[in-house]
């Protein structure tokens, strides 16, 4: 384990290969929500998981927590830290890494939250059950991880219950909760989504300065590309369970390859664009979809489309530094 | 109809407008121990065929500001004249009639829809209950003509709204509001529940809609970007009172109040270029509850320019500072200050242990365990 800390940058810390989640149930036919999803994160590096609902990014980090049910849920492929694969991992030996390897911030922090036990003593649980400390040597570090994540008058709000603190104060609450054992991995599944603006502001910078501070790998899956483009180092963009696209923040936003990626950052208005002119929007909806099977999953929206795009299943090809998962791309010169 | 007038003249004038919710405790004698004050004192005027912007964060009061116009709520207080009539203190059967031309569309399209009518039903009723009916075959074309309108086949019809997807819905609340021929349209966060790559497509549907029908907006938006789009004028709440108001463009390219210029540096901009090298105002702190709002300027607990004097003690109005077009008003005491650099951003500390919303509860001191607790 602790070899596995010092090791060099270029070894990658979680190594996601070819995971597949299916849900199947009874009298119905079987959804695939992740399809055959690959990607590494580095010690240290912030990885963006963009996508709409349904396009499986929740269900990708339920299923590196494995915190999806058993009953009617496939899961294969393979999550690999420190060279033990989580997926095989036994439930008692996946409890002991959760929270402590690796841990997850979600979205509704009244929600995830307990709503009957004071705020300290859901960070507390965390220390005692992972560290081993004491009652009094918990709470100390507790007002310190509160206080860590920006919370004012820590000692006070130790006492205090999730509906007694803004929804703010929740997600921070949560982060603290996340961050008591300094994992090396943190999931963050659309925290800031519930917030509004300016503290969306407060809780990115939160997250900015404790990935800079502990080190630890942070994989951020949002909706919102303006959180990506502040945040992330490497983008996966996610469409109907597959990665269509992934390239260096810089490059996936200058030059968009994907029809997909492409139309929704012309469709987004943007303080910067002309005003009161139409939208170049992308037509139709998710529900349009077409299997992966045969074709590509985008073709009935793709402006691109051809008619190879639904007989063939385009194949994600890296060229470059950035894979691309498409018949007809953009050409990189377009934009 | 709408276009037929003067463009000049305003169709909505709201004067001071207030609602307060009383806070109420006490089971048998139901005690008011205090007021929430979502609107507080906001005067606005929306011209004919303009489209009218209200951002700002969740709990200003943008929403109920909406609602009291269309007198979803009970103003506490204030005037709201719509084409010259005085709707807030209307009421019964006038009121019932002048609602067939201030029409409503919601967040939510699932919750808004009844689930049991089809589409058919739900759009002929508002047409029979303001007496627009002309026949059933007229009506069957104004139907069909309707779900045109908003892009959904004539098939859609006889349809139930859980066979639709989230974007197709809010075409139907669309077509709802449109279906009594009103000249206001107050859109309640009409994208915010929908998909990104969606949320364009009943973007452009409502502008082209306003510009074959010359309708009215009041779009209520917590999305700076999404008002900014759509809006000609747009202002910005904090709290229950307006901060700020210009023309879309003026207010994006030259922010004047401390806030705005917060709210603006704090949206995350899908272009890392731009966003490596912004500089962000970090507000300190929450919303302070607006059952307690502060005294003075509201914003001056988190403001970075707030001054010893006149902040804390003196409500700013919305007021023309030299220098800006007329149409720009801001209410800051320091705007020029600030304007011309004579005043400098500093730190804000968060307010130590600021009071919980609902009081101090009942809570176990120092509890040892969650059995502890669970076994209370």
């Amino acid at each position: 384990m602790t070899a596995a800390h010092s090791s060099d940058a270029a070894e990658p810390l979680l190594s996601v290969r070819d995971l597949r989640v299916t849900f199947q149930r009874r009298g119905e036919p079987e959804t695939v929500a992740v399809d055959g999803v690959s990607f590494d994160v580095a010690p240290g590096q912030v990885v963006g998981l963009v996508g709409e609902s349904g396009c499986g990014k929740s269900v990708t980090s339920m299923a590196i927590m494995r915190l999806l049910p058993n009953r009617g849920v496939r899961v294969s492929g393979s999550v690999v830290m420190d060279g033990t694969d989580l997926l095989k991992l036994s439930e008692p030996q996946m409890r002991e890494r959760r929270g402590r390897d690796l841990s997850m911030v979600f979205q509704d922090p009244l929600t995830s939250l307990n709503p009957v036990i004071p705020v300290g003593l859901q960070i507390t649980e965390v220390l005692r059950r992972h560290r081993g400390m004491n009652k009094e040597v918990a709470r100390k570090s507790a007002v310190e991880l509160l206080d860590r994540v920006g919370i004012p008058d820590p000692r006070r709000r130790l006492d205090s219950y999730p509906h007694q603190l803004s929804g703010g104060m929740r997600q921070r609450a949560l982060i603290a909760i996340a961050l008591a054992c300094s994992p090396r991995l943190l999931i963050a599944d659309e925290p800031t989504t519930a917030l509004d603006v300016t503290i969306q502001a407060q809780i990115l910078e939160l997250l900015r300065e404790l990935v800079r501070e502990t080190g630890a790998a942070l994989v951020m899956i949002t909706h919102d590309l303006g959180v990506v483009a502040g945040l992330c180092e490497t983008v996966n963009v996610l469409y109907g369970g597959r990665i269509v696209e992934r390239a260096q923040r810089h490059r996936l936003f200058s030059t968009p390859r994907h029809p997909y990626t492409h139309g929704l950052l012309r469709s987004i208005p943007r303080l910067d664009s002309p005003q009161g002119e139409e939208l170049p929007a992308i037509r139709g909806s998710v529900v349009d979809n077409v299997p992966w099977e045969h074709a590509c999953a985008f073709a009935p929206r793709c402006p691109r489309s051809l008619e190879r795009c639904l007989e063939v299943t385009p194949l994600g090809e890296t060229s470059g530094g950035r894979l691309l998962r498409c018949h007809n791309p953009v050409p990189a010169s377009a934009e | 109809m709408a276009e037929a007038s003067n463009g000049a003249t305003a169709l909505l004038d709201v004067r001071d407008l207030a609602v307060h919710f009383p806070i109420k405790r006490g089971v048998v004698l139901d005690r008011t121990i205090g007021h929430v004050y979502a609107v507080d004192g906001v005067s606005l005027q929306i011209r004919r065929g303009e489209t009218y912007g209200l951002v700002g964060e969740s709990g200003c009061g943008k929403s109920t500001l909406g609602r009291a116009i269309l007198r979803l709520v009970d103003p506490t207080a204030g005037t709201v004249e719509f084409d010259g009539v005085d709707v807030a203190q209307l009421g019964g059967e006038r009121l019932r009639t002048m609602r067939r031309r201030f029409q409503m569309v919601f967040q939510d399209p699932m919750s808004s829809l009844n689930p049991r009518q089809s589409v058919e039903s739900m759009l002929i009723e508002g047409i029979k209950a303001h007496g627009l009916s002309r026949g059933p075959e007229a009506d069957t074309a104004r139907l069909r003509e309707l779900v045109d309108s908003v892009g959904l086949p004539a098939a859609a019809l006889r349809r139930y709204p859980h066979e639709f997807s989230g974007g197709q819905r809010q075409r139907l609340g669309i077509a709802r509001a449109l279906s009594v021929e009103p000249d206001l349209i107050v859109a309640d966060e009409p994208v915010s529940a929908l998909d990104v790559s969606v949320q364009a497509q009943v973007l452009n549907l409502l502008g082209r809609l306003q510009d074959q029908l010359g309708l009215t907006y009041l779009v209520i938006a917590h999305d700076l970007a999404v008002v900014r789009h759509v809006s000609d004028r747009v202002g910005v709440m904090y709290l229950g009172g307006i901060v700020e108001e210009a023309a879309s463009q003026a207010l994006y390219d030259d922010p004047q109040h401390p806030y705005t210029k917060a709210l603006l540096s704090a949206i995350p901009v899908p272009d890392p270029e731009l966003e490596d090298r912004r500089e962000r105002i970090l507000l300190t702190g929450d919303l302070p509850s607006p059952a307690a709002p502060p005294h003075g300027c509201r914003f001056h607990t988190r403001c970075p320019w707030r001054q010893p004097t006149r902040c804390d003690t003196e409500r700013p109005e919305l007021r023309v500072i030299p220098g800006v077009v007329d149409s720009h008003r801001v209410a800051c005491h320091w705007a020029e200050e600030i304007r011309n650099g004579v005043l400098q951003p500093h730190r804000v500390e968060p307010p130590a242990a600021a009071d919980d919303v609902l009081g101090p509860g009942a809570v176990p001191e120092h509890p040892g365990s969650v059995t502890e607790i669970l076994g209370r």
